[in-house]
């Protein structure tokens, strides 16, 4: 090989080495964004369900570990069922379908939307539990810097509970299922992205199995008089665990006037948009 | 006197107002008027849903009369065809009709699941009729 043919090889062979050092980061990038936000890395292959020393599972992040976050993982309540399996009440399920064509949702106006709307924002879900405290407290990430307690301290509803956003949610364990229930949840926000309706009538019950280090099985009951002509179960959600996912500051701005660029999926975010919904 | 009692009625109307945005599309307090023949007079409903039927209260004040019917009647809208855009499906209707204080309220409800909606129609008693308009506040 010649001093100008060998020139040649260095050049080409940096310049392929640069480019596809450059291609590994892009994908890296574009893997991240992907994942919602930093520190999105791919989940590891699953370890078992962590658990406290009590033998419980834990539903968070495990002490001595990088915290972690919960991606998306419900979508519609009604998602695998027949509409006509639901069972509406009339003007229920007419607001349903007027909700498939105004899908302007309370949560983009930086409402607080609880229970099963929590598992749905793109930015993840923490749960931050303190056993010592017999509480555990929900935080969506993206929603109104706002979140929900569940006690875990056996105690019963109080009566006339002040209707909120988030309710008021009370928890046991059952096995390695933790039930919770809610009530006290007011009329301003959608249970899902689809507009799933309810009234101040409702009783949520959300069933939480951490089935391995990395998946969640997340079940709701939604028994409404108010909306539903009986009780009804939703078929099982997974979530996907999301190590090193950390709450970060986010402003929900009111009076967005770009509502229709919120997300529609739920499930990918594209951050090399100028705009980020 | 009869203004401070209107401003107390709103007052208490108004007072009710966070119990309802998005639920049932009776629920909730409805502030408007009716126009009784070149007169237009204030009303004011108050309306709550229980599951079976809707209770309420019109005009709440010292001339308040109970809501003794209130019902709905929903015409079914049609989905968007398959792959087009949802907004071109073609929404349910809501019409209501409303009986309080020897009067009847006929009248049909725009943006029945959002916050802003507001009722339009006529009201009956015996031989009188005019027009009304709800909002819901």
């Amino acid at each position: 090989m010649t001093n100008r043919s060998m020139n040649r090889f260095c050049v080409y062979g940096s310049a392929l080495v640069a480019i596809v050092m450059v291609l590994a980061t892009n994908a890296d990038l574009a893997a991240q964004g992907r994942g919602g936000r930093g520190g999105g890395a791919p989940a590891p292959a699953a370890a078992p369900t962590p658990r406290w020393p009590d033998g419980k599972p834990i539903l968070g992040s495990v002490p001595g570990q990088p915290v972690g976050g919960w991606g998306a993982g419900v979508t519609t309540l009604p998602r695998g069922l027949k509409l006509e399996e639901i069972p509406f009440q009339p003007w229920a399920r007419a607001a349903y379908d007027i909700r498939q064509i105004d899908q302007f949702e309370p949560h983009t106006r930086c409402k607080a939307s609880g229970v099963s709307r929590q598992f749905s924002t793109p930015y993840g879900t923490e749960f931050v539990e303190v056993p010592d405290l017999k509480r555990m407290y929900v935080m969506d990430n993206g929603g109104p810097n706002s979140y929900r307690i569940i006690y875990l301290d056996g105690r019963s509803f109080p009566a006339n509970i002040p209707l909120t956003y988030y309710g008021y949610s009370i928890g046991h364990w059952d096995g390695d299922t933790l039930v919770v229930e809610t009530r006290g949840l007011n009329e301003k926000f959608w249970l899902d992205t689809r507009g799933t309706p309810h009234t101040a009538q409702l009783k949520f019950t959300e069933r939480f199995t951490r089935s391995d280090m990395n998946t969640l099985k997340y079940q709701a009951t939604i028994d409404d008089p108010g909306a539903y002509t009986k009780p009804w179960t939703t078929t099982e959600f997974t979530l996907r665990w999301r190590p090193g996912d950390e709450l970060f500051e986010y402003i929900c701005q009111q009076f967005n006037q770009g509502p229709e660029m919120m997300l529609g999926s739920q499930e990918e975010i594209d951050n090399t948009r100028f705009f980020v919904p | 006197m009869r203004t401070i009692l209107i401003t107390l009625a709103i007052a208490l109307a108004t007072a009710v107002i966070p119990t309802a945005q998005e639920g049932h599309p009776l629920t909730g307090t409805w502030y408007g008027e009716y126009e009784a023949g070149k007169q237009k007079r204030d009303l004011t409903i108050i309306m709550k849903w229980d599951g079976k039927q809707t209770t309420g209260t019109m005009n709440p004040g010292p001339n308040a009369a109970p809501v003794t019917s209130a019902a709905l009647d929903i015409t079914a809208g049609k989905p968007a065809p398959e792959g087009r855009d949802s907004t071109e499906g073609i929404p349910p209707t809501f019409k209501v009709r409303i009986e309080s204080g020897g009067m009847t309220f006929e009248g049909t409800i725009q943006n029945p699941v959002a916050g802003n909606r507001r009722i339009t129609g006529t009201w009956m008693r015996g031989a009188e009729r005019g027009t009304f308009q709800l909002r819901r506040l």
